[in-house]
């Protein structure tokens, strides 16, 4: 750190009291980026609801809006943060920063939330040159989008930055900071959930080992990292609550809206917001998971990462696999579990209630036909436990890192 | 990703070409929705999935309330979103605007439903939905991009390096020298990723930019020769006609059967290029699937630009161009009783014809406007200055061709306006049985109230239109009396 830096008055700070400058750059951010995360998410469930039940859209569309407003604020109070510390902050202030070409100061997560609100800001243009370009894309990944998509999700993980380097300076009993990072990486979770929806969201998948192999490549991955850098007991086991809550509280809600599709063919013609889905319940691996691999245990990284991947897919296996079958039992669509709402260009079928993907057996004429290949099933989740060994490994550096981040 | 692709910037010409004309993108129409008379103004975006501008004129009287729905033509209404209801326009009685999302590439109709006093109508405007519009990306975004691009990726350079170094500093303290090392390492690689991903954005960026021109809308390719017996050869050469084989959405629509127009598969236009002072409508007979014959009679020797319209039976409309050098020559016949030929100079606002007989362009605007309506109004009289009644030439009062004097706008204009009746016909009639090629255009052609019409018209009559683009036009206007086809050019200027 240039000593200049260190010399330099602190124009904040005076007779004791601090300024509302100072109150909302060094305390608002971070109750701002957090809802901000939150409301990333719950824009981006609400806006893929809108694209599967209205159909047809505007970059005005309330959740755009919502998306885009969220991440602006983020970004502002970040950057806010960023001036203060810079150019008015007292010296303790900037030793808790980390300095950016030369002359800015602001926390790790500050800068990544900064950074993804300049990407999602960047994307806005190109994507409405790409629509006149190319036309209306019918599909969600498009360069522009996949850039959007970058942006949402690194303002998200700014947003755990910012939470784990508070947690990391907080004093060691603060359960409140431990609770805040676990709940901003359970964000993290439901948003690459909401990524892989299309393989693993439908309990239609849920028998099939596609489902369990990336299951155990995503989830140990964010599950284990915050486990091991989280201060509380039950890091892992929070995010997971967050993720599960956020879900089925969109259920609900999102049901309860009232929709007409505009876009043709409408095969299915919906009357309310297509719901989510039932969610994972990734709760009871990740108390395994806090279990195996919390801050404090003694076993070797190397022997976790094993043992997190084999016991998480035995463990889902067990809660999804008969779970998955209650829910297709269910009259379609459910309220309660937010099962079997489909989207308004589905021809719906007695596909609706039966497993996809799943070794052995094929779809025809309206019925399932062949018997489940257990063969390929096993080696199927075998290969589910190996990708999730892994993926619990990088968990494990990954969370090492972590533990270390103080700025 | 943001960053600029020269082969992207590299498009900066815009090229608007519309199928069923050249460089008129948009489509009027004038007719009936019932008992209520109507005009229909429906402005494509140019690519595919976009909105279409949709504007309705309907007398305003007792008018309750207008929808337009497009309807694609193997969809049918079954599977054609709700209609939409047309706004009408503040201010201006009788307007009504709406926007329709064409969402796939193929030939629609858009459905104008008309309800009123007089009870209940509808209206079919046949319009071609394709990609012809490329854009480059705008100079302004690319410098905006291009800076916000840098910016982002220095930035994540930055943020990759603070992440292995400044932050795993406990507070206060100072960077050592092995730590100082790694973060030099972890800003390489982190560097070295960033740049594999703009890598991989680049391509996938380029892939789409391929695609996308390959399912974009490009005529028929087709040559066309005249021998020394004076008959035009017209063929179309184009690999996915001959070969029967649709490579991308549109030629699925133009793989099927052409339709007979007005009695005719193909109306073919010549116009000599130089000048614009030779004209000739013909109507060749088809020799087989590919390649179609007619006499040019007394046609100036020259260069000439052809222009060929024929409509699939999806619907789907066609102006196929090729150039043809015609040698001196002279031939008294023709193929076909409808064809004309007209050599001469063009008229102001009167053109008078040999036998002292005119056609007046009515109130013609002193100055004409890009998109707005053309004001295209024309009364024949008689020498002694009578308003006289016209014949059916095709089964309607008369016909118009507009070009711009360097080819790059044709259009063939109707009193229906730029819509081909067979087009109308086919999506107006197209049955969820229609499913074997050919069986909606043998229905068609077997329909012979289609042909039947008024024996006279009134001698003052219009064409509904709007000049795509500025320039100098001509506008040959085509009527029968006295059973001979009477050809009257126009000059104009628009600005």
């Amino acid at each position: 750190m240039a000593t200049s830096v260190l010399e330099r008055p602190a124009t904040g700070v005076r007779s004791g009291q601090p300024s509302l400058a100072r109150t909302i750059a060094l305390e608002w951010t971070v109750p701002v980026v957090l809802f901000a995360s939150t409301a990333i998410i719950i824009g981006l469930h609400w806006d893929i609801a809108w694209h599967r039940s209205i159909g047809r859209d505007t970059f005005w569309s309330p959740p755009h809006i919502m998306e885009q407003v969220a991440a602006a604020m983020a970004g502002l109070f970040c950057g806010w943060r960023v001036i203060y510390t810079s150019f008015l902050g007292t010296d303790a202030d900037r030793s808790n920063a980390v300095r950016f070409w030369r002359y800015f100061y602001g926390p790790l997560g500050g800068w990544v939330c900064i950074w993804g609100t300049i990407a999602m800001i960047t994307s806005a243009p190109f994507d409405n040159w790409w629509h006149a370009a190319y036309g209306l894309d019918v599909k969600i990944l498009t360069p522009p989008h996949v850039f959007l998509l970058l942006g949402m999700v690194t303002v998200q993980l700014g947003a755990m930055l910012m939470m784990l380097s508070e947690q990391n300076r907080a004093p060691a009993a603060s359960a409140r900071h431990g609770v805040m990072f676990a709940a901003s990486m359970g964000l993290i979770v439901l948003m690459v959930a909401t990524m892989v929806y299309a393989e693993t969201g439908l309990p239609n998948m849920q028998h099939a080992p596609k489902f369990y192999t990336i299951s155990a490549g995503i989830f140990t991955l964010f599950l284990v990292a915050v486990a091991r850098a989280g201060k509380i007991r039950w890091s892992a086991t929070v995010a997971a609550i967050t993720y599960m809550a956020i879900m089925i509280v969109m259920n609900w809600v999102l049901a309860l809206v009232p929709a007409t599709p505009k876009l043709a063919p409408i095969y299915n013609p919906v009357t309310h917001l297509v719901a989510p889905g039932f969610p994972i319940i990734l709760v009871l691996p990740a108390i395994v998971i806090d279990v195996f691999a919390g801050r404090d245990r003694k076993w070797s990284d190397w022997a976790i990462a094993p043992a997190v991947g084999f016991s998480f897919v035995v463990l889902l296996v067990s809660i999804q696999w008969p779970l998955s079958t209650f829910l297709l039992t269910l009259d379609q669509p459910n309220y309660l579990f937010g099962v079997g709402s489909w989207d308004y260009s589905s021809r719906l079928g007695p596909w609706t209630k039966m497993f996809f993907d799943v070794p052995g057996l094929h779809y025809a004429g309206g019925a399932m036909h062949g018997s489940i290949d257990v063969g390929a099933m096993v080696k199927g989740m075998g290969l589910a436990m190996v990708v999730g060994a892994i993926s619990a490994r990088f968990g494990l550096w990954w969370g090492t890192w972590m533990r270390m981040v103080r700025r | 990703m943001p960053r600029r692709l020269p082969l992207v910037t590299a498009l900066t010409a815009v090229t608007i070409l519309c199928s069923g004309h050249v460089g008129s993108p948009d489509t009027w129409f004038e007719g009936t929705a019932g008992p209520y008379p109507i005009r229909v103004v429906v402005r494509l975006p140019g690519v595919v999935p976009g909105l279409g501008q949709i504007d309705v004129t309907v007398p305003p009287d007792g008018i309750e309330k207008v929808t337009a729905q497009p309807v694609m033509f193997d969809a049918g209404k079954e599977g054609a979103p709700p209609p939409d209801e047309a706004k009408p326009i503040p201010g201006k009685p009788g307007m009504y605007h709406a926007q329709l999302w064409f969402m796939t590439v193929g030939s629609f109709s858009v459905n104008i439903e008309v309800t009123g006093a007089k009870g209940h109508g509808t209206a079919i405007v046949p319009v071609a939905a394709v990609a012809v519009r490329q854009i480059g990306l705008y100079p302004w975004l690319g410098k905006i991009l291009g800076v916000l691009g840098l910016l982002l990726f220095v930035g994540a350079v930055t943020i990759i390096r603070a992440a292995a170094t400044d932050s795993v500093v406990a507070p206060g303290e100072r960077l050592d020298g092995k730590r100082a090392r790694k973060g030099m390492i972890a800003t390489v690689a982190g560097a070295g990723l960033l740049v594999f991903g703009l890598w991989g954005g680049r391509s996938w960026w380029l892939a789409v930019e391929r695609n996308y021109r390959n399912e974009m809308y490009r005529p028929f390719q087709a040559a066309a020769s005249v021998g020394a017996d004076r008959q035009l050869e017209f063929a179309i050469t184009d690999s996915a006609w001959t070969s029967r084989r649709a490579t991308n959405l549109w030629e699925r629509f133009s793989m099927s059967p052409l339709l007979p127009d007005h009695g005719k598969l193909m109306h073919l236009f010549m116009v000599r290029a130089d000048d614009q002072g030779a004209f000739a409508h013909l109507h060749p007979i088809s020799v087989d699937s590919s390649r179609f014959r007619a006499a040019v009679g007394n046609l100036p020797g020259g260069k000439y630009r052809v222009y060929a319209d024929v409509v699939h039976e999806t619907g789907f409309p066609q102006t196929m161009v090729a150039t043809v050098d015609v040698p001196p020559g002279e031939l008294a016949r023709f193929g076909d009783p409808d064809d004309a030929v007209f050599v001469g100079e063009p008229g102001d606002t009167v053109f008078r014809y040999p036998d002292g007989s005119t056609l007046t362009w009515e109130a013609k605007p002193p100055k004409l406007a890009v998109d707005t309506d053309a004001g295209l109004t024309f009364v024949f009289r008689t020498p002694d200055g009578a308003v006289a009644p016209l014949e059916p030439y095709l089964g309607m009062v008369g016909h118009a061709v507009v070009e711009r004097n360097d080819g790059s706008v044709y259009v063939h204009l109707h009193p229906g306006g730029t819509t081909s009746m067979a087009a109308q016909q086919a999506l107006g009639s197209r049955q969820r049985t229609d499913t074997v090629p050919g069986m909606l255009a043998a229905r068609i052609a077997a329909d012979s109230s289609a042909h039947m019409g008024p024996h006279t018209f009134a001698g003052r009559f219009s064409f509904p239109y709007a000049f795509p683009k500025a320039g100098t036009y001509r506008v040959w206007v085509q009527v029968r009396h006295g059973g001979v086809i009477l050809t009257a050019p126009f000059r104009v200027d628009v600005e």
